[in-house]
């Protein structure tokens, strides 16, 4: 190495700094177009589900060609709440926000007025959406009466999501063809005698220890409320006052449940510490009998046991009652009628004209088609009112499906989406009707369809996170989550009742009224504000 | 982690003591301008922000208007912060903190020395350099790949349960990520091993600079090698070890933010829940940025202290100190 | 050998004896538990990945394969990533060991005028800071947000390490600043044709943490850049490897509604990991024979 190298590489980077300097200080301040032009304007869009996704497939060049909007997507390699919250801290958001609606970053991004009110733009740019929306744009009016906010995924109840995922061709072994195929719900101690017959049966398979039941960590358990019918609130009679769930005398009996499955060895021994992930492939290992968990959220295990084990070792549905919950009584279809997300424009859009028109093209039935079916003739053809996939794109998303969303990016963007289907007989979208072929959407069908129930009336009740009572709430939480390990994890049923005593007396220290007052007046509001 | 030296406790008289402070400043324009990326570089992204500390005693809230203004606008509420945070949590965290950091410490402290003293009386070439070169290693991963490997060594089905029951020391598997008690040994060793390598190359550097003449003379009278160790290369060591103790003392309530994000889970945040991460989770990810701010000035308070107390203890009993 | 043996015997002391078997003993136990986890995640990451779902891979792939590879090496976003991170640390090492240098240099000189006060200013920023938020606010002023430079600027400014390459400066002989001095060379002259080339040992030393840390990072990108051309590829390796579990109900049926992210297999992630890891491990022999060296006269002093 040259003796002069060194000292010049330094003297150049510190030119490099002065000039990275003042280039950034500079390049801040030449941002923002006008749109009266025809040139295509870019628009920053948050989107935390979409992954590390480009907006450059055939049906995102789509969208620029029809709206003359390019969407720059905006998405966090980590948790998009937090990443949200500092968004907002600094009012340094992008042009259009989703976020989840049972979020406290909604509550934040409106009352901080981050998200715009939308109510002229909806009147003057977007009939698309008042045409679709319909009555679920009164329902997502803020306390003001005003809209900040569409909802995505709205419309959606009454559809099959979480409950018992068995093993097919055990359940077949263990309770008879029949039996395993029939639509009659199990009670409570059915399965738990389901359960223990398979861990008598097969203590080891493959040499490994079999587990009858894996959760995927404490996120789980609410497919364990649906099978008590725990609700997001305790109340005891409908549009009466709202009281914390752990109230219910039926979260007691479902901690005990799970607690019961514990001690007899039943339930996974590493059930905290279970992520996607890791629940996914121990699901794909051949000594699991079940897991309760959300119907497509076995489709990878299964497809993967299929392949080395058979066509029914694939994870399908059972609906399985807990103790004094009657069969329409269970709530493991917990979805909200106004959808998971809430995508608002903030006040740093530099042109709100064109994010409407462009909310508004995707909120169509064209822009829906576009996004869950692609394009007509290439992608998808209509038979008889039924939207079906042409056979060369139905073959690869069957091979691979991550692979042909990227091609194709049909169902890649997934914005301003109802859940209704195109058509009656249709499927939502291309991939529902690939995966309503499944065995697994099958069986959810036919075992879990009248398990919903709409969380919409719940999903944001909670205090706001900037005031007392929200440090005491996200507290509360806390408690609760950290309480349910030593619930199920005790040695006796004793020690879970115990350990649930404590709880309640730990949620109350922690200022539970405090919160309680905060949630009921929120849902006061919100009762008046729907007419209800 | 770090290895400093102190500046000399005497200062050297300059010779431009007595000249006017501006002429010296012109004289040394050049060292100035030197200096000068540095000085920006604190001013704006280490002094700057501390105007954010008196965050802590409001209850802040942003608006379009801007951080100076929501700053100025947002009410005071005093210590109300602080006072929120000692009648709650502050038992159970700072327990986690210590428990972590102390462990850390316990582990992570001697081993470098260990391994630098123990290197150093390999005479073979090559293995020397092998062994040194492979303690390296965890150092150059990202914790997001060391927390992935820990997770599954650590496994009911990983490496060591297999071991542990291979050799009969348990019978049936241990889950380490569900009981707290042993996440603080997993993170002490955790973070050991990341950093052992890299720490004892700082001592091997100390050792080599010993004068080779005190062992000549040692052999001379017949030392063994285990008397020369004793006698003559720990003392040597001693200032080295001072001063990295002064630093780990000032960054006790440090107990390393990445790997304790990646490795925790719900069942055992009783344990692993500790003043960086709480005050992340509440102050960014639940958003109430006063409280989170609160959380960490305390944080930052107290090292500071820590680290004056530990270098005034390190000044008396030895001659060693950071400043 | 038995003859080497007995000349070891009569060489050695009882204590001595003891001494080589705990030093024998604990250096293997170091090389064992610094290696075999790598050994572990490169035979899985060439091992079929169905079959690797098994488990019970200890020494040797089972069923050899590739394809974990051209997987990993076909995936646009990985790729992508990559440049970003290579970017961020060939320009980023520089720049922050010319700020550093630059200011320990500075700081070594006894005669520099308020520089006692100085030290102390940047010391104090060792243990104590404003916050997040505020500091993000910094960043936004500066206009650094989505930008490249939030990289290389902010960090750009180790007093760990500005401390280490001063106290090597302090070992430096006085003699030759004084010489130069009495030629004429300026402090600039003398920083660079002198201070420079003689702590090579320690420049390198530093450089090499710095690149480490910048090939690291992801936090700094999750917490300062939203934009996908921006990620580094740890952050693409936290998604990969999936340390962030979906929480709720309404998280997992988004994700079956949007992505149905396919898990990735085990072998897929060790893939990553390896072609992760093995770029900055290789910089290593490169630097290794200044790394002793440079350490060695900054603790000397200590």
């Amino acid at each position: 190495m040259n003796k002069h190298f060194v000292s010049h590489t330094l003297l150049l980077s510190g030119l490099v700094l002065g000039g990275a300097v003042m280039l950034s200080a500079c390049g801040a301040k030449d941002s923002g177009s006008k749109s009266d032009t025809n040139k295509p304007v870019t628009l920053t869009w948050f989107d935390g589900n979409s992954g590390s996704a480009k907006f450059d497939d055939p049906v995102a060049k789509e969208i620029e060609k029809q709206t003359g909007v390019k969407v720059d997507i905006q998405n966090p390699s980590g948790d998009p709440d937090g990443k949200l919250s500092l968004l907002l801290s600094s009012h340094d958001y992008p042009d259009i926000v989703m976020v989840s609606r049972s979020s406290n970053n909604l509550n934040k991004y409106i009352s901080s007025k981050a998200f715009v009110p939308l109510n002229d733009l909806i009147d003057k740019y977007m009939p698309n959406v008042k045409k679709m929306y319909g009555n679920t744009l009164n329902k997502t009016r803020w306390s003001d009466g005003k809209n900040y906010y569409l909802a995505n995924w709205y419309g959606g109840t009454g559809s099959a999501v979480g409950g018992f995922e068995m093993r097919y061709d055990y359940m077949k072994e263990l309770v008879g063809a029949k039996r395993a195929a029939s639509s009659k719900p199990f009670t409570q101690s059915e399965m738990i005698d389901i359960l223990t017959k398979f861990k008598e049966k097969h203590p080891k398979i493959d040499g490994k220890d079999s587990v009858p039941l894996l959760l995927n960590g404490t996120g789980a358990f609410w497919v364990v409320d649906g099978m008590f019918g725990v609700k997001k609130y305790y109340q005891t009679e409908k549009g009466g006052k709202l009281n914390w769930n752990a109230y219910d005398p039926q979260y007691l009996k479902e901690m005990l449940f799970v607690n019961e499955l514990q001690r007899k060895g039943l339930l996974d021994k590493e059930w905290v510490t279970n992520n996607d992930t890791l629940s996914s492939q121990k699901l794909s290992a051949n000594n699991v009998l079940g897991t309760m968990w959300a119907y497509w959220n076995t489709d990878t295990a299964s497809k993967s046991l299929e392949a080395t084990h058979g066509k029914d070792a694939h994870y399908v549905a059972y609906k399985v009652m807990g103790d004094g919950v009657g069969p329409k009584e269970t709530t493991y279809g917990a979805a909200g009628s106004l959808g998971w997300d809430a995508i608002g424009i903030t006040d740093k859009c530099k042109d709100k004209k064109a994010a409407a028109k462009l909310l508004n093209f995707l909120a169509s039935r064209k822009g829906q088609n576009l996004m869950f079916w692609g394009f007509k003739g290439k992608d998808y053809t209509i038979k008889n009112g039924e939207y079906v996939p042409t056979a060369k794109v139905e073959k690869a998303f069957k091979a691979d499906q991550d692979k042909a969303k990227k091609e194709t990016g049909i169902t890649r963007w997934t914005w301003c989406v109802t859940s209704t289907p195109p058509t009656p007989k249709s499927a939502q979208s291309l991939t529902a009707y690939i995966g309503d072929q499944s065995m697994s959407a099958k069986f959810a069908k036919q075992n879990l369809t009248d398990t919903a129930y709409d969380t919409a009336p719940y999903d944001s009740l909670l205090p706001e996170g900037s005031t007392p009572e929200g440090l005491k709430a996200q507290k509360i939480q806390d408690i609760q989550t950290q309480a349910i390990p030593k619930m199920v994890n005790a040695k006796t049923a004793a020690g879970t009742k115990k350990a649930y005593k404590q709880m309640l007396k730990d949620i109350n220290a922690a200022g539970l009224k405090d919160v309680l007052k905060v949630v009921n007046q929120k849902y006061k509001a919100q009762n008046k504000l729907w007419g209800e | 982690m770090d290895n400093a030296t102190p500046a000399p406790t005497t200062q050297v008289t300059h010779p431009n003591k007595k000249k006017n402070g501006w002429k010296t400043i012109v004289d040394q324009r050049y060292l100035w301008l030197l200096a000068f990326p540095a000085i920006v570089c604190v001013i704006l992204f280490n002094y700057a922000p501390m105007s954010g500390i008196y965050m802590a005693f409001t209850n802040y809230s942003s608006s379009s208007n801007g951080y100076i203004s929501d700053l100025t606008h947002a009410p005071f509420v005093g210590l109300y912060w602080f006072k929120y945070f000692f009648e709650n949590d502050f038992g159970l965290i700072m327990r986690n903190t210590l428990g972590v950091s102390l462990l850390s410490l316990l582990f992570g402290f001697p081993m470098p020395i260990i391994i630098a003293v123990l290197l150093n009386e390999v005479r073979v070439g090559w293995a020397k350099k092998g062994i040194q070169t492979a303690s390296y290693l965890p150092y150059f991963i990202s914790w997001v790949v060391a927390a992935n490997l820990i997770l599954t060594m650590f496994s009911a089905n990983g490496i060591i349960n297999d071991i542990l029951q291979a050799l009969h020391i348990t019978t049936k598997e241990i889950l380490f990520f569900q009981n707290g008690k042993y996440f603080w040994w997993i993170l002490a060793i955790a973070n050991m091993w990341k950093g052992m390598g890299y720490n004892a190359i700082i001592y091997l550097a100390a050792i080599s600079g010993i004068d080779q003449e005190q062992y000549e003379a040692a052999d001379i009278d017949g030392a063994t090698r285990s008397q020369k160790i004793r006698f003559i290369t720990l003392p040597a060591l001693k200032p080295t070890i001072m001063i990295l103790l002064i630093l780990s003392i000032g960054g006790i309530l440090n107990t390393g933010f990445e790997q304790i994000l990646l490795l925790q889970n719900s069942s055992i945040l009783n344990y692993a829940d500790v003043l960086d991460t709480y005050s992340y989770r509440y102050g960014m990810v639940n958003g109430m940025y006063s409280y989170g701010t609160a959380v960490g000035l305390f944080k930052a308070v107290v090292s500071f202290l820590l680290v004056i107390f530990a270098n005034k203890l390190s000044k008396k009993y030895s001659d060693a100190a950071l400043f | 050998m038995t003859e080497k043996l007995h000349k070891y015997f009569a060489r050695s002391s009882k204590g001595d004896v003891v001494l080589d078997i705990v030093k024998w003993v604990v250096l293997a136990l170091v090389l064992l538990v610094t290696l075999y986890p790598f050994w572990n995640v490169l035979i899985v990451s060439f091992n079929d990945a169905t079959d690797a779902v098994r488990g019970g891979i200890y020494w040797w792939p089972r069923k050899f394969s590739l394809a974990s590879y051209t997987n990993i090496l076909q995936n646009v976003e990985f790729l992508d990533s990559i440049k970003v991170t290579v970017a961020r640390t060939l320009i980023g090492t520089p720049v922050s060991l010319f700020v550093t240098a630059a200011l320990a240099y500075v700081m070594s000189r006894r005669d520099f005028y308020g520089g006692k006060t100085l030290t102390m200013i940047f010391i104090f920023t060792m243990y104590f800071g404003g916050g997040l938020v505020p500091f993000y606010m910094i960043i936004k002023a500066l206009g650094l947000i989505n930008n490249f430079w939030v990289f290389i600027i902010p960090g750009a400014l180790s007093v760990y390490n500005m401390i280490l390459i001063r106290s090597y400066i302090d070992t430096l002989p006085e003699d030759l600043f004084e010489s130069a001095r009495l030629d004429g060379a300026s402090d600039l002259t003398i920083f660079f044709k002198i201070v420079v080339p003689l702590s090579k040992p320690i420049l390198m030393t530093v450089a090499l943490f710095v690149a480490v840390g910048q090939w690291n990072s992801w936090f700094d990108a999750y917490l300062y850049t939203s934009s996908q051309s921006l990620k580094p590829m740890q952050a693409i390796l936290v998604e990969i490897l999936n340390q962030y579990a979906t929480g709720d109900a309404s998280k997992a049926a988004v994700k079956n509604a949007t992505a149905a992210q396919a898990v990735t297999p085990d072998s897929i992630r060790m893939a990553a990991t390896i072609v992760s890891s093995v770029p900055i491990i290789m910089v290593y022999p490169f630097v290794q024979k200044y790394f002793v060296k440079g350490m060695m006269l900054g603790a000397v002093k200590a």
